[in-house]
């Protein structure tokens, strides 16, 4: 198999394996504590399929570390309206991508001054202060930054958040991913989103951008091969392994794990406008609020006093929460106790009881004459 | 859809903002009249799966099409319906659509390609979808947003991304068309229309190796004319070309360079279906590219548009727009030995070498390659096409290749 990418420059001392690493790119488990693997296309889809697939198929065994980027892209959350939420005709002319995910919670936007990370561990191993602690010290160590982790999903330095998180406990694998913002075009976001007028109620996202940082603003030698090059170092060391050691696999369009069905499959999904874009409803009613735990936008089609069709967009993080919901208004009589009935219905645990409460007696008051 | 009279009869604003009336679909501000809108796509799949391609080599152009089509419904009270995605398959037509009797008709043509990737990406969607609003508008066929159309293609791309060949010198032909359906036979606007996209995967057009094209310019059939529709990709501009077409391969020609007259001389215009660029060293001693400018005359070529702007990058020629007539200064040239290369630009070709021209009963041989006897296609046009296909297939970034 001919790699038509040349490998990551790393530092001298790493030099001297670059062709060992050619060879070893087709294995599919590496000899030693750790895997490595290096994205090398630049499309989100791409990246988020090989996600997919290391999870759903390969399931390593040793602690792994997935290490990508994209071009500019849109990424929206599984249940957001792209027509309402993103300016596509401006996102066409400028050649701006874009990518659904399949978790919840709301838009963002990436481009190649964006690091994406993937941490999987064997499934009940996830150490979350440990994943944090090699980020952090692999940008102390070779950069010079303090950053600390903030919140649950935020690391910051001088309060300035330079890196947001997900974590999924997903059976045979622990997955924990991210993004650094290394040189991002932080005005990236306002210019393809549209003035949701609800948002700007809100924080709004002017004021979000004031709360984050680039990290190349704190140490110029700061980009992606640099930050690669520190964080396989800093996370071999963490599991004892000798960081000349590592034999990182580089991702390509023509590398085998993309023969994968499951891969394959990830893939057209990902990359389907359907998926992607979809339609927006036409229903006879429409309902829209925001709650502190997301926005929603509820399209209801009202045929004979009962919901014959239910829509709901939302940033809300709980995206399988959007689904339950969903179903359970539909074929519910429009009436105001029984769709606040609905509601409660899916609620399955104390967090989602709360949130459930409130969206049942918003419901309930806007549909009471 | 209207509003919910549940909106208008609630008492009081809650603290969060109420439902209200947000402009779901996209109005046209003059005429208050829905607007092509891809928000509102319905996809309508085939079902099973996708319908494998021939073998690559077996591609006739336009013979073999994708398994979907975008099919849209317009008519002067509504707007634009909702555009579909659905199953290719024969459209019902009213035997007395003006569609059909007076040529309310005009269509486009693009491609698609599928890089290295497995990306697919168009070449330059925006231009095309402009060149049919013109069209349409010539025509009194509805107006609808350039960038609603092509979003609404690439849809249409996506659902059958699979049929989108991967090799290099095949893509994807892409071809919208807008007819008139309404049911009379007035002459007069159409009440009704129809916009409609079908894909059809295509090979090279020169599938063993470029062979260079015979002209014949004749002086008695006229392609276009001012005040006329020369400049718009309309139906009635093509079916009156195939006569003449027809009796120049008779004589050996395989396609025509069109001229028009003026005074006792004729400027070159168009080649077949399509645009017609000269290198020569001009009366300057300048290495000169030149077409004929923009206007009546001349379809405004996509490709014509690219090679002039990869051109003009170039240090080495001048490039311009402006006539050339064929006896004061082609046949001048040609006997002066100064004609360089001569080649057709277009979407199916990309360019079409020549290496006759026929004109009043004498054949002018035209150099492909003065440098190589047996070249198929000259230095200059050879260049053009690789940097063309470089970003087309993707392996050159470029704001010219939009990835679906």
């Amino acid at each position: 198999m001919i790699l038509r990418r040349t490998a990551t420059r790393l530092s001298a001392r790493s030099a001297a394996l670059r062709s060992a690493r050619r060879c070893a790119a087709s294995s599919t488990s590496a000899v030693g504590p750790v895997n490595v693997l290096l994205g090398r296309e630049l499309s989100n889809h791409f990246h988020l399929a090989t996600e997919l697939f290391l999870i759903e198929e390969r399931q390593p065994r040793q602690p792994t570390l997935f290490l990508w980027r994209n071009d500019k892209t849109i990424v929206i959350g599984r249940h957001q309206n792209v027509w309402r939420e993103c300016d596509v005709q401006k996102m066409d002319r400028d050649g701006v991508q874009l990518s659904r995910r399949d978790s919840g919670g709301g838009a963002v936007y990436q481009d190649l001054g964006n690091t994406c990370f993937t941490f999987l561990s064997p499934g009940g191993t996830f150490d979350k202060a440990r994943n944090n602690a090699i980020i952090l010290n692999a940008l102390k160590n070779r950069f010079g930054t303090q950053g600390e982790a903030s919140g649950r999903n935020d690391l910051v330095v001088d309060g300035k958040k330079f890196s947001g998180a997900a974590f999924k406990q997903l059976g045979p694998v622990d997955l924990h991913h991210g993004t650094l913002l290394l040189h991002v075009d932080l005005d990236g976001l306002g210019r393809y989103l549209t003035p949701h007028k609800l948002k700007l109620q809100s924080k709004g996202v002017a004021s979000v951008a004031a709360r984050v940082c680039n990290l190349r603003d704190l140490n110029p030698e700061i980009n992606h091969q640099t930050v690669c090059d520190a964080l396989i170092a800093e996370f071999a060391r963490s599991y004892g392994a000798d960081p000349d050691s590592i034999q990182a696999e580089e991702v390509t369009s023509t590398s085998p794990l993309t023969q994968s069905q499951v891969f394959q499959k990830h893939l057209s999904r990902l990359q389907d406008w359907e998926w992607r874009f979809g339609s927006s409803p036409q229903f006879s009613h429409e309902l829209e609020t925001r709650f502190d735990w997301g926005t929603f936008t509820v399209h209801l089609d009202v045929k004979g006093g009962v919901v014959s069709q239910c829509r709901i967009f939302s940033d809300c993080l709980d995206a399988p929460l959007i689904d339950l919901l969903t179903t359970s208004l539909q074929g519910v009589k429009y009436d105001p106790s029984e769709l606040y009935k609905a509601a409660l219905k899916v609620a399955d645990t104390d967090v989602r009881e709360s949130w459930m409460k409130e969206f049942g007696s918003w419901i309930r008051e806007q549909v009471a004459t | 859809m209207r509003r919910a009279a549940i909106c208008r009869r609630r008492p009081r604003c809650s603290p969060f903002l109420p439902s209200c009336v947000l402009p779901h679909r996209q109005f046209s501000s003059a005429s208050g009249l829905h607007g092509l809108d891809a928000s509102q796509l319905k996809i309508i799949r085939k079902g099973g799966e996708p319908t494998p391609l021939p073998p690559l080599d077996t591609l006739v152009f336009g013979r073999t099409f994708s398994d979907h089509m975008l099919d849209v419904d317009w008519d002067v009270n509504e707007g634009w319906r909702a555009p579909v995605i659905r199953p290719f398959q024969n459209l019902s037509i009213h035997p007395a659509a003006s569609s059909l009797h007076y040529a309310l008709q005009c269509f486009d043509g693009m491609k698609a390609y599928k890089d290295d990737s497995g990306r697919i990406r168009m070449f330059r969607p925006d231009m095309n979808a402009r060149r049919l609003l013109l069209s349409s508008q010539r025509l009194g066929l509805p107006s609808f947003d350039e960038l609603q159309l092509v979003e609404c293609i690439k849809a249409l791309l996506s659902v059958d991304s699979s049929q989108v060949p991967q090799k290099d010198g095949y893509s994807m032909y892409i071809r919208p068309t807008s007819i008139a359906t309404q049911p009379t036979l007035g002459v007069g606007p159409p009440s009704q229309t129809k916009l409609f996209v079908i894909l059809s995967p295509v090979g090279p057009y020169y599938p063993t190796g470029f062979k260079p094209v015979q002209l014949l310019a004749d002086t008695h059939y006229i392609r276009a004319w001012p005040g006329g529709t020369g400049d718009r990709k309309v139906g009635a501009n093509y079916g009156p070309t195939i006569l003449p077409q027809t009796l120049g391969a008779k004589k050996g020609y395989s396609q025509m360079l069109w001229l028009f007259p003026e005074g006792d001389d004729y400027r070159l215009t168009e080649v077949g279906t399509m645009n017609l660029f000269i290198l020569w060293k001009n009366e300057q001693g300048e290495k000169e590219l030149v077409t004929e400018p923009l206007g009546d005359l001349i379809l405004p070529g996509v490709t014509r548009d690219s090679i002039i702007k990869l051109a003009q990058k170039m240090h080495d020629i001048k490039v311009s727009e402006r006539p050339v007539y064929m006896k004061k200064d082609f046949l001048k040239a040609v006997a002066e030995k100064r004609i360089l290369e001569v080649f057709g630009a277009g979407t199916a070709a990309v360019v079409s070498p020549v290496d006759r021209i026929g004109f009043d009963g004498v054949d002018y041989p035209i150099p492909v390659d003065p440098d190589n006897p047996s070249a198929g296609i000259g230095p200059l046009a050879k260049k053009l096409l690789k940097e063309l296909n470089d970003i087309q297939y993707g392996r050159v970034p470029h704001e010219w290749s939009w990835l679906v």
